[in-house]
């Protein structure tokens, strides 16, 4: 129930998230009498009820903590059927799509429902989202989610081919956004669902001849302001690098004294943990050191991954007018 | 559903590509715009949506099939297959500027003009079809002044400050709109913000809550004048109750278990050094308005409207001031002018100010309402309960961050933006340190837009540099070491 509205307790039926470690996040259904694993062993689902959300747990071999959902950090625990979006085309998306409560929007498809929550926070209480799946397996696994979560009363979820059979919907919803493989072949199904006001539409492919194609339609249809991007989260590691000082005057015993500190403290990932001690250890060694440490140039950094997801999808937005 | 038809009073955005500006529409109003005065009249009863052209001052409804055509008059002669005898002369254009500034004098239309350059111009047959399109695409938009009457949204009012993102501390649509979805604010949310972004942040998550929900917006003194102009843009009406304001140099005593006493005294004490710098002073009385008004039965559209404009003097001199230290080169930009309404003189508004100050119970009740509200505020961060803490601000963070992380409930978001990257390392660390937060991440965003035309696909050729940087967290429940924050 807890993705709907905001609770300070854990009850029975809610979907609360287990933050075992920065890369480690379970979803949990609180269940009467149900136990679950996790890597610091066993959890006793009745052990967290009534416990405040944020609250840390003991279990027998480690801390976890048990988080109050939220749409990005379920789209980080949630069990993948398809390919998500994550939260920084997300974030564009629902911003683009002038989305606010009472808004009424259409998406196709639903794929892992990871777009949908977000867009449900956005709209709720008094929005809808007609949302459309292909697959009917992932149409049903999404409606019992969206149930679980609270969800119901503002979401419908459709088993259909929208590419084809059309959204079916009569000048009805402000927003559209299309993830499909053909998302041309949706335009007019699209327009005929959106107010006669006018609205907003969205479309992400991956694909560049995919977009060359939608845009094209888009402009025979009348939608204006056009646009295509295309955005990537760079995250950043902290860590205290050092680099050597060298020296312009001939010293014998400094050389060997550098060579100990001379090595960045490098730390691979997982990013925030390797940050932590990262810290701890070099504070440990300024204190040992007692600060007389002028062979090295020490400094805290941001440093940005070394491999980063290059390309998830171009975004392209257009504005349908008044029709 | 009937269209919606723009009314009096609305506040309206006018939109071209990459590029809007806000008016109100009100009679006998005239708007600057591209230096060109314009009357506003005639949009009153035009559905929102519809496009016009500007033609010597006035606004002429464009259909929709003929603004298609405009995009499309290509022309019909065999085009150039490249450029390796064009030469790059002057004399190429027949035509001087002061053969078009005579032609638009006369009247002659924009289509007109371009035709005759076209006609003018000894390359342009020689170019070839995609170059042709450019240089239309080009000269339409210089010499046919086309735009679309819209209702103002987020994303069109930060199209607004793309000429000078420092005011807005360089938020990007995408930073802006993760600082959104990570802030998790959502109908019915309690958020903690600080912000100087002229109110578009605070807009913004005033829009996602709805009509319930909690803001207190923490400013750094009653003394200081905070700036929320984009309020205005979008009209919130009664939803501006949801939206408090309270100073952190007051947080302190919050702690105190005699809290609402002191809170009285200070209160009162800020009233006695008024008198003397009566300017700062009158500021945050405006500011409040704008967050009461909407409970004052006498108000009228007319009233409302003058807070904003006594107080905008002052804080646009504030903001130049401010831009002049950050960077030289924005305070050359023309900032507002072209917008600034005709009837509004600036002597007018001081004249407005001498009247108000001369009210002397409206402003008594004005403040016994602020001092009401300040402690309603303050009632709501005691509660220790913020599900959402926003830091979007030109402040140093790290202290506000640790400051308000004692009032945030265990599981609750927090996103801090800054423009600079340092100062999120520091609150980073500290965050770390303290165990004060989990999923902690500290990003920035790539963000670069596309051309798409047949055959001439490509990124666009200039792309922003940068959208500041984003810290969030989730935070965890307070150990007993904590306290040490």
């Amino acid at each position: 129930m807890s993705f709907s509205s905001i609770k300070q307790t854990v009850g029975y039926g809610d979907t609360v998230l287990l933050h075992v470690g920065y890369d480690n996040m379970l979803p949990m259904i609180v269940t009467k009498g149900m136990t679950h694993q996790t890597k610091f062993g066993a959890l006793r689902h009745d052990s967290v009820v009534g416990k405040k959300f944020g609250t840390r747990i003991q279990c027998p071999k480690g801390w976890i903590y048990i988080l109050h959902p939220t749409p990005e950090l379920w789209t980080l625990s949630l069990p993948h059927r398809t390919q998500i979006l994550y939260t920084t085309d997300i974030s564009m998306v629902v911003f683009q799509l002038d989305l606010q409560p009472g808004s009424v929007v259409a998406e196709a498809g639903t794929g892992s429902g990871s777009l949908s929550h977000a867009i449900l926070r956005t709209i709720l209480p008094t929005g809808h989202l007609h949302t459309y799946e292909f697959h009917k397996e992932r149409a049903e696994k999404a409606k019992e989610e969206f149930h679980q979560h609270g969800h119901s009363g503002c979401v419908t979820v459709t088993h259909r081919d929208v590419c084809g059979e059309g959204f079916q919907l009569d000048h009805i919803v402000d927003a559209v956004f299309l993830d499909l493989p053909k998302p041309w072949e949706c335009v007019t199904s699209a327009k005929k669902a959106m107010k006669k006001q006018g609205g907003r539409l969205c479309s992400f492919s991956p694909c560049i001849e995919q977009v060359q194609r939608t845009c094209e339609e888009l402009s025979a249809q009348n939608f204006s302001d056009i646009v295509t991007m295309e955005c990537l989260a760079r995250h950043f590691n902290i860590q205290y690098a050092k680099l050597q000082n060298l020296s312009f005057e001939s010293s014998a015993s400094e050389s060997t004294a550098d060579k100990e500190t001379s090595n960045r403290e490098s730390y691979s990932e997982p990013p925030v943990k390797s940050a932590s001690a990262t810290l701890s250890s070099s504070r440990h060694k300024e204190v040992k050191r007692g600060g007389s440490d002028s062979g090295s140039h020490n400094f805290p950094s941001a440093v940005p991954a070394l491999n980063m997801p290059g390309h998830t999808g171009f975004l392209t937005f257009a504005t349908l007018t008044c029709h | 559903m009937e269209p919606q038809l723009i009314n009096e009073g609305d506040q309206v955005v006018f939109h071209r590509e990459g590029w809007s500006r806000v008016f109100q529409i009100r009679k006998k109003r005239q708007v600057y715009l591209d230096k060109t005065k314009l009357d506003v009249d005639s949009l009153i009863g035009q559905p929102y949506g519809s496009t016009f052209e500007v033609d010597r001052g006035k606004l002429v409804k464009i259909e929709k099939d003929a603004s298609q055509a405009l995009s499309i008059c290509e022309s019909s002669s065999s085009p150039g297959t490249d450029n390796r005898n064009l030469l790059d002369l002057d004399s190429n254009q027949r035509m001087s500027k002061e053969d078009i500034m005579k032609m638009k004098d006369e009247g002659i239309t924009g289509q007109k003009i371009i035709e005759e350059l076209i006609e003018n111009s000894e390359t342009f047959k020689k170019k070839t079809e995609f170059s042709q399109a450019k240089y239309l695409k080009k000269k339409t938009k210089k010499h046919i002044p086309v735009f679309t009457v819209m209702r103002p949204t987020p994303r069109l009012i930060l199209e607004i400050f793309s000429k000078d993102p420092s005011k807005i501390c360089y938020l990007r649509a995408d930073s802006l709109s993760q600082l959104l979805s990570y802030s998790n604010v959502m109908h019915g949310s309690k958020v903690a913000l600080v912000e100087t972004c002229q109110g578009l942040v605070l807009s913004c998550l005033l829009q996602r809550c709805g009509d319930a929900g909690k803001i207190v917006q923490l400013i750094p003194n009653s003394t200081n004048a905070i700036c929320r102009q984009v309020m205005d843009y979008l009209g919130f009406g009664k939803f501006k109750e949801n939206v408090y304001t309270f100073p952190l140099d007051e947080l302190s005593s919050l702690n105190d278990a005699s809290c609402s006493s002191n809170a009285r005294t200070e209160v009162s004490q800020t009233k006695a050094t008024e008198p003397c710098n009566v300017r700062p002073a009158a500021a945050p009385v405006e500011g409040e308005q704008n967050v009461t008004e909407g409970s004052e039965p006498d108000a009228q559209t007319e009233e409302t409207a003058d807070p904003d404009s006594n107080s905008s003097p002052y804080v646009e001199e504030q903001d130049r001031n401010e831009a002049a230290e950050d960077d030289n080169i924005k305070a050359e930009e023309p900032r507002g002018e072209e917008d600034v309404v005709m009837d509004d003189t600036k002597a007018e508004r001081d004249a407005k100010t001498g009247d108000k100050r001369s009210l002397g119970p409206n402003r008594e009740a004005q403040r016994q309402r602020r001092e009401a509200r300040q402690q309603e505020a303050g009632v709501i961060i005691k509660e220790k309960q913020f599900d959402s803490l926003v830091i979007a601000c030109k402040y140093n963070p790290m202290p506000i961050l640790l400051k308000m992380l004692e009032f945030m409930r265990p599981s609750s978001s927090v996103v801090v933006y800054c423009q600079y990257l340092e100062p999120l390392v520091e609150c980073y660390t500290s965050v770390k340190e303290n165990h004060a937060g989990l999923q902690l991440k500290l990003s920035e965003t790539w963000f670069r837009e596309y051309q798409i035309l047949p055959q001439r696909t490509h990124p666009k050729i200039n792309m922003s540099g940068t959208g500041g940087f984003l810290l969030t967290f989730i935070t965890s429940q307070r150990s007993t070491d904590s306290k040490k924050l």
